[in-house]
């Protein structure tokens, strides 16, 4: 049974693309360290929601395992995001990345 | 898979080691552990083997660079070992180099993507700590943040990639993506977008133009040991995962995205030899050269087969000896302060200490690529291997670029030898025999390789 029979693959693939494209122009445009870690999390969440979409589509389940190692990659990557961002909070009492412009071109 | 089991072995022992009370000989399991890869790839070589249902394939190419990526992990513990075991972490440290080893043998032998994505991970979450392992000291801070923004950012578009692949072909099996990907596919634009966003992350991880930029900041602040990890190993890595994708997608050149790596290769050649030209800092002035090293190798990739395996094989050799030799100079002759780091701390370095200046200028000429000394034929290679397939312009950028290269080089060599040192600097460098063997060691190879360029080549034999 076809709940949304008018729902197809193109609108999970636009709305994928917009979440990812507001996930990358928040790590870029942003300046507060934990909301671009928000962002990033925003892009990964994209391909997650892109990956079971195809695999809907294409009627396995494969894309749907690889979502779950996509969240547990996302997990232990931001464990060791925090960690430095804690490491540089420490040095340097705040978490505007603005601060970290010792090195340029 | 062996070579998995005893890094990822040797990485679960080193984070129990102070524990359980072994933290003593832990230094001495990594080195036993990496011997014994080297030697079991050794009596293996060349039996093809499968792992994890078909999603790891350990082929030919996959042992070649690994055996390989091994030799130099051997000759990196050689001539950076004693340093990081100064380190109160030091089992940290091997815990986080053996896990990021696992990563980079999951790059070297994945069918499936799945597995380029996990062992992308594992090797870079290690390497993030590692940057920043300089807890007080801000550089490396700013390095560490800046690597993992950009490294987080990568996978990101990497998975992007990967899902619109999926979508193309309805799987994640490289052998099965290339038998779809020659007949006509229901969603070609989903193929497209899938392999560009996927090239992307690639020249993120490589650290080629225009995705170059985090690279001189990270290797600036990472500590010595690290950055030269990184530049050599993570690049041969990255370069060599790129290499296996078309290997095994498109059997050789793919059209249009070649022409888009070409584009890649010609601008990191040019715009990478450019900006180190104009560098003070000797260690970013190699993070830049290095920029200009990875389109090199991208050649190789672009060529791709075993033409292109064979010339990648013996670039990333070379030019990851190259780098132990510089950097192991500059650990020793970079003593103060980071902040005020130039190649003024290079004048007149053969006065001070005539073998740390003669073992720069060995690695910097084989990094330019001058007759006797591997580099040459590094260069040769991948040279002629674009001229064989017909890409004139790859070998034009290539030699403009190593002519830029060369200047800086050059300039670099002159002020060690023709200039006196400032009157303020320690006017000799101790060196133990310890020191003078590592750069006996590489520096011999480097010129033996030059010698008898088919030492490597005869690993691959597709």
């Amino acid at each position: 049974m076809e709940l949304l029979p008018n729902i197809t693959i193109y609108h999970y693939v636009i709305l994928s693309i917009v979440l990812f494209c507001i996930g990358a122009i928040g790590v870029m445009v942003r300046r507060n360290a934990l909301i671009i870690f928000m962002c990033i999390e925003l892009m990964l969440n994209a391909v997650n929601l892109l990956m079971v979409g195809f695999s809907r589509m294409w009627g396995d389940g494969k894309a749907q395992v690889f979502v779950f190692f996509i969240m547990a990659v996302a997990a232990a990557e931001v464990v060791i995001g925090l960690a430095i961002l804690m490491m540089v909070y420490r040095n340097q009492e705040t978490t505007d990345i603005d601060v970290l412009n010792k090195m340029k071109w | 898979m062996l070579q998995l089991m005893i890094f990822g072995g040797i990485g679960l022992l080193a984070m129990v080691s102070e524990v359980l009370g072994f933290s003593r000989i832990m230094s001495l399991l990594f080195r036993i552990g990496t011997l014994v890869c080297i030697g079991s790839l050794f009596i293996n070589y060349g039996l093809d083997y499968t792992w994890f249902g078909n999603m790891m394939v350990e082929d030919r190419f996959s042992q070649a660079f690994i055996l390989t990526a091994c030799l130099m992990l051997a000759t990196w513990t050689f001539g950076f070992g004693r340093k990081i075991g100064e380190d109160e972490f030091r089992n940290d440290y091997i815990a986080l180099f053996s896990f990021s080893m696992v990563g980079g043998v999951m790059m070297l032998s994945y069918t499936n993507l799945v597995m380029l994505f996990l062992g992308l991970e594992i090797l870079s979450i290690p390497l993030y700590v590692l940057v920043g392992s300089k807890k007080r000291n801000l550089k490396s801070n700013e390095s560490a943040f800046k690597y993992f923004l950009m490294g987080a950012f990568a996978s990101g578009v990497m998975l992007f990639g990967i899902a619109f692949l999926y979508g193309a072909t309805g799987t994640f099996d490289l052998h099965q993506m290339s038998t779809k990907t020659i007949t006509v596919l229901d969603y070609p634009i989903f193929f497209q977008l899938g392999m560009v966003l996927l090239i992307f992350a690639f020249a993120f991880k490589m650290g080629v133009v225009p995705f170059h930029y985090w690279a001189p900041d990270v290797y600036e602040g990472a500590p010595n040991p690290m950055t030269v990890y990184m530049a050599s190993l993570v690049k041969t890595f990255a370069v060599a995962s790129a290499f296996r994708f078309f290997l095994l997608v498109f059997g050789g050149e793919a059209g249009i995205y070649s022409t888009l790596l070409m584009g890649m290769s010609v601008l990191s050649m040019l715009v990478g030899n450019i900006m180190g030209a104009v560098q003070d800092n000797p260690k970013r002035l190699l993070a830049y050269s290095g920029i200009g090293h990875a389109g090199f190798m991208l050649i190789a990739v672009i060529v791709n087969g075993a033409l292109g395996a064979n010339a990648l094989l013996y670039y990333s050799v070379v030019y990851s000896l190259s780098l132990f030799l510089a950097f192991f100079v500059l650990d020793k002759v970079l003593i103060h302060d980071d902040f005020y780091w130039s190649i003024g701390d290079f004048k007149g370095l053969s006065k001070r200490n005539p073998w740390l200046a003669l073992s720069m200028t060995i690695a910097l000429l084989s990094m330019a690529g001058i007759p006797p000394l591997g580099g040459f034929f590094a260069k040769l290679f991948v040279l002629k291997a674009a001229f064989e397939h017909g890409h004139g312009l790859l070998v034009f950028a290539g030699l403009l670029g190593s002519l830029i290269a060369m200047y800086y080089y050059l300039k670099f060599i002159i002020s060690m030898y023709s200039r006196n040192p400032d009157s303020d600097v320690v006017p000799t460098l101790p060196l133990n025999y310890w020191d003078k063997m590592v750069m006996a060691f590489i520096g011999l190879t480097l010129l033996l390789l030059g010698l008898f360029p088919d030492l490597i080549s005869v690993l691959i034999r597709f």
